[in-house]
């Protein structure tokens, strides 16, 4: 019952942290809308009752499009992508047991490139159901990527971890080699794929969103029915197989599960870096490394984060954009920096 | 008041176990910190910016007058006359560097498309022994020898070919000092703005012995610049149309001022709204801002938009003005980007997207 308390309390709060994020994030941007404006037209979308709650505010036609079309999917956008990979991060480092995994380290990000690169350069403009193709090719790319690298892996039945990141990271070189072989070949769409491989939220759209929250939370919960077993995983196989978990089935399992989440991630917002890999961390020294508390609690850290870095990335040289990106490595590697001093113990064990 | 203080007494009273405030202190005080370095940057950034603007180049009527200062130039000389250059001849390139040719250059390398224009529309083309891989302008560079592109130059090609004289723009200074070590004069264009490439026009034509032939190429272009502008001559101030030129969709790249872009539009009386932000250079640019903006004109170039179509069916831009008017227009990105003769079409392209009612 005391974890249980436990994991309350940490989600309560970081929840809070969240809507206060979002209700910050939603009232800042390069656009002079004032807060006033900014709250009647958010009242008057809420469903059922919002036309029926007066506001006496009149608000242009315009602001309210920046509000609701821009802004907002922006937002929920980073949040959905922040929560995917810090997610997927945990699941990585779980099975990996080894601090470095991130939701890119066995082929997601270059099979990722590769699917966009083709989309670039065969010319695929619209997608399906309001996705682009791009995005489309993006999560298909990445999916085929790790399986191959799951295939080279296996040793008949067995799968090394060792030898899932050495065929990650050889999948990932020679992946790479093709990419950039592309952009040299064909050199009018390279300016396009590098935007798109630095990732960013300046195409997010409601239509991306709808059709990729369900999947998304479906694939998020099922994590929750393994968390019990990933923290024996974590033990060693060894030790996993005498406490009776299979752990090359939990393994594969997880797997999938994580690179779901991390290729959904990557088709909202492209490669954005350094989430996946350093929420986890942060919040394993904040929550413990248990990862029943771990994965929901860095999942939201996760979106906090995100939706942060993107809030300042589109504000701090507004009207200019910087990539979210730099922001989110500026503010976390310092701050985690901090926090692993502060501990004064072993992050991972 | 009561929920706040609720709010206040619960997490007061260790609703986390572990003393996160200092934790969320110590974020508070990394992104402060990280937030008055970027705004210092960047607002230094833009005050600069807005300091250095351009002075902005007055009526288009001043003839780039040349200024020979070759050693041997003639007091005396009339326009009928044909200037015969003597050598050694010494010009100063956009770098400020001081270039002397000995003798009449009977090789030249071009590193870029719109210096490779430049010497075929001075009649050079036979000279020309060595381009770039994206010269493909005019027809005939098609058969001579590529050496690679600025970034990527096959150094041992352009050594074998013994140039006489190369010129490159900006941006490739490593490559320019070993070809100086080799003894190849080299010519370095860097150049944002209309007159400063008539300026260099001549200055080749200098260095290359094609001096009358320059002057002509320069009049021409000066002659059906101003020609332009006097269509446009009368328009007042309210009446200018604001522009946004769409440099990228995905992410938005627009330029501010400093750009080619951003001369265009000022010389066809657009005003260039991000370049009105006090912006300079090329630059990822707010989706909210261009909304806000509200531009009459969107011009993007083909590679990003083959048709008007891709932008006025993106969502994201349904309720901007240009859209809704009609008004977005596709150019030809050559001769707005290669910077040589090509520049009068491409200005025309530019006061043509500007002023649709008018026959340039």
């Amino acid at each position: 019952m005391k974890k249980k308390g436990k994991l309350l309390k940490y989600i309560i709060f970081l929840i809070l942290l969240l809507t206060a994020a979002i209700f910050i994030a939603n009232c800042v941007g390069s656009a002079n809308i004032s807060i006033k404006e900014i709250l009647s037209i958010l009242i008057k979308k809420i469903p059922y009752f919002g036309s029926s709650i007066k506001t006496h505010q009149i608000v242009s036609l315009k602001k309210e499009t920046i509000i609701t079309q821009i802004r907002l999917p922006r937002i929920v956008s980073s949040i959905l992508v922040g929560f995917v990979l810090a997610a997927a991060g945990v699941i990585y480092q779980g099975i990996f047991r080894n601090p470095m995994a991130d939701p890119y380290i066995i082929g997601v990000s270059s099979g990722a490139s590769l699917g966009a690169t083709i989309a670039f350069f065969l010319g695929l403009g619209t997608g399906l159901l309001g996705i682009s193709a791009v995005s489309i090719m993006a999560f298909i790319g990445a999916i085929i990527a790790v399986l191959a690298v799951y295939q080279l892996a296996k040793l008949g039945e067995r799968v090394p971890i060792s030898n899932l990141i050495l065929a990650g990271i050889a999948i990932g070189a020679l992946i790479n080699s093709i990419v950039y072989f592309l952009l040299i070949a064909k050199t009018d769409d390279m300016q396009k794929i590098i935007f798109w491989m630095l990732g960013g939220f300046t195409t997010a759209n409601w239509d991306k969103i709808g059709v990729l929250l369900i999947p998304i939370l479906l694939t998020f919960f099922t994590t929750f029915f393994f968390l019990r077993e990933l923290n024996i995983l974590t033990l060693g196989d060894t030790r996993a197989t005498q406490l009776g978990v299979d752990a090359e089935k939990l393994r594969r399992i997880l797997l999938i599960i994580a690179t779901l989440l991390a290729s959904l991630g990557v088709a909202i917002g492209g490669l954005i870096g350094f989430i996946g890999l350093i929420t986890p961390h942060i919040m394993r020294l904040i929550v413990g490394s248990d990862n029943r508390i771990l994965y929901p609690a860095s999942a939201l850290a996760g979106s906090i984060i995100l939706l942060f870095s993107d809030t300042i990335a589109r504000t701090i040289a507004s009207p200019r954009e910087i990539p979210v990106g730099i922001i989110t490595a500026a503010i976390g590697a310092p701050y985690f920096i901090y926090l692993m001093k502060k501990k004064g113990r072993e992050i991972f064990k | 008041m009561i929920s706040l203080k609720i709010l206040r007494d619960i997490i007061k009273s260790k609703l986390l176990k572990i003393d996160i405030r200092d934790e969320f202190k110590t974020l508070a005080v990394i992104v402060t910190i990280f937030t008055i370095l970027s705004t210092v940057l960047f607002g230094c950034k833009q005050e600069t910016a807005v300091l250095e603007k351009p002075t902005q180049i007055t009526e288009g009527t001043t003839e780039p007058t040349p200024e020979v200062t070759t050693t041997e130039e003639p007091t005396t000389e009339t326009e009928e006359e044909a200037f015969k250059i003597e050598y050694p001849v010494t010009v100063t390139d956009d770098v400020d560097k001081e270039i002397t040719l000995t003798e009449e250059p009977d090789k030249i390398i071009s590193l870029a498309p719109g210096n490779t224009e430049i010497l075929f529309a001075l009649g050079l083309g036979e000279k020309v022994v060595g381009v770039d891989n994206f010269s493909n302008y005019p027809e005939e560079v098609e058969s001579i020898e590529k050496i690679g592109d600025a970034y990527n130059l096959n150094m041992e090609k352009i050594i074998e070919l013994e140039p006489d004289l190369i010129l490159t723009l900006k941006g490739n200074e490593e490559a320019v000092k070993e070809f100086e070590d080799f003894g190849i004069a080299v010519y370095t264009l860097d150049t944002n703005n209309i007159e400063n490439v008539l300026e260099d026009i001549i200055e080749i034509g200098k260095l290359t012995n094609s001096f009358d032939r320059s002057k002509k190429l320069v009049s021409e272009m000066q002659e059906k610049i101003d020609e332009i502008k006097s269509l446009i001559a009368d328009v007042s101030e309210e009446d200018k149309p604001k522009v946004f030129y769409m440099f990228g969709n995905e992410p938005i790249w627009s330029t501010g001022s400093g750009t080619f872009i951003n001369d265009f539009i000022e010389h066809a009386n657009g005003i260039n709204i991000v370049a009105s932000d006090g912006l300079e250079g090329w630059l990822e640019y707010s989706l909210e801002k261009l909304i806000e903006h509200d531009p009459d004109v969107i011009i993007a170039p083909k590679f990003i938009a083959p048709t008007p179509d891709t932008i006025t069916n993106d969502e994201r831009f349904s309720s901007i003005k240009a859209v809704l008017e009609n008004r977005v227009v596709v150019i030809d990105d050559d001769p707005v980007s290669r910077i040589g003769p090509r520049i009068v079409e491409g200005f025309k392209q530019i006061a043509q997207a500007l002023y649709p009612d008018i026959e340039f």
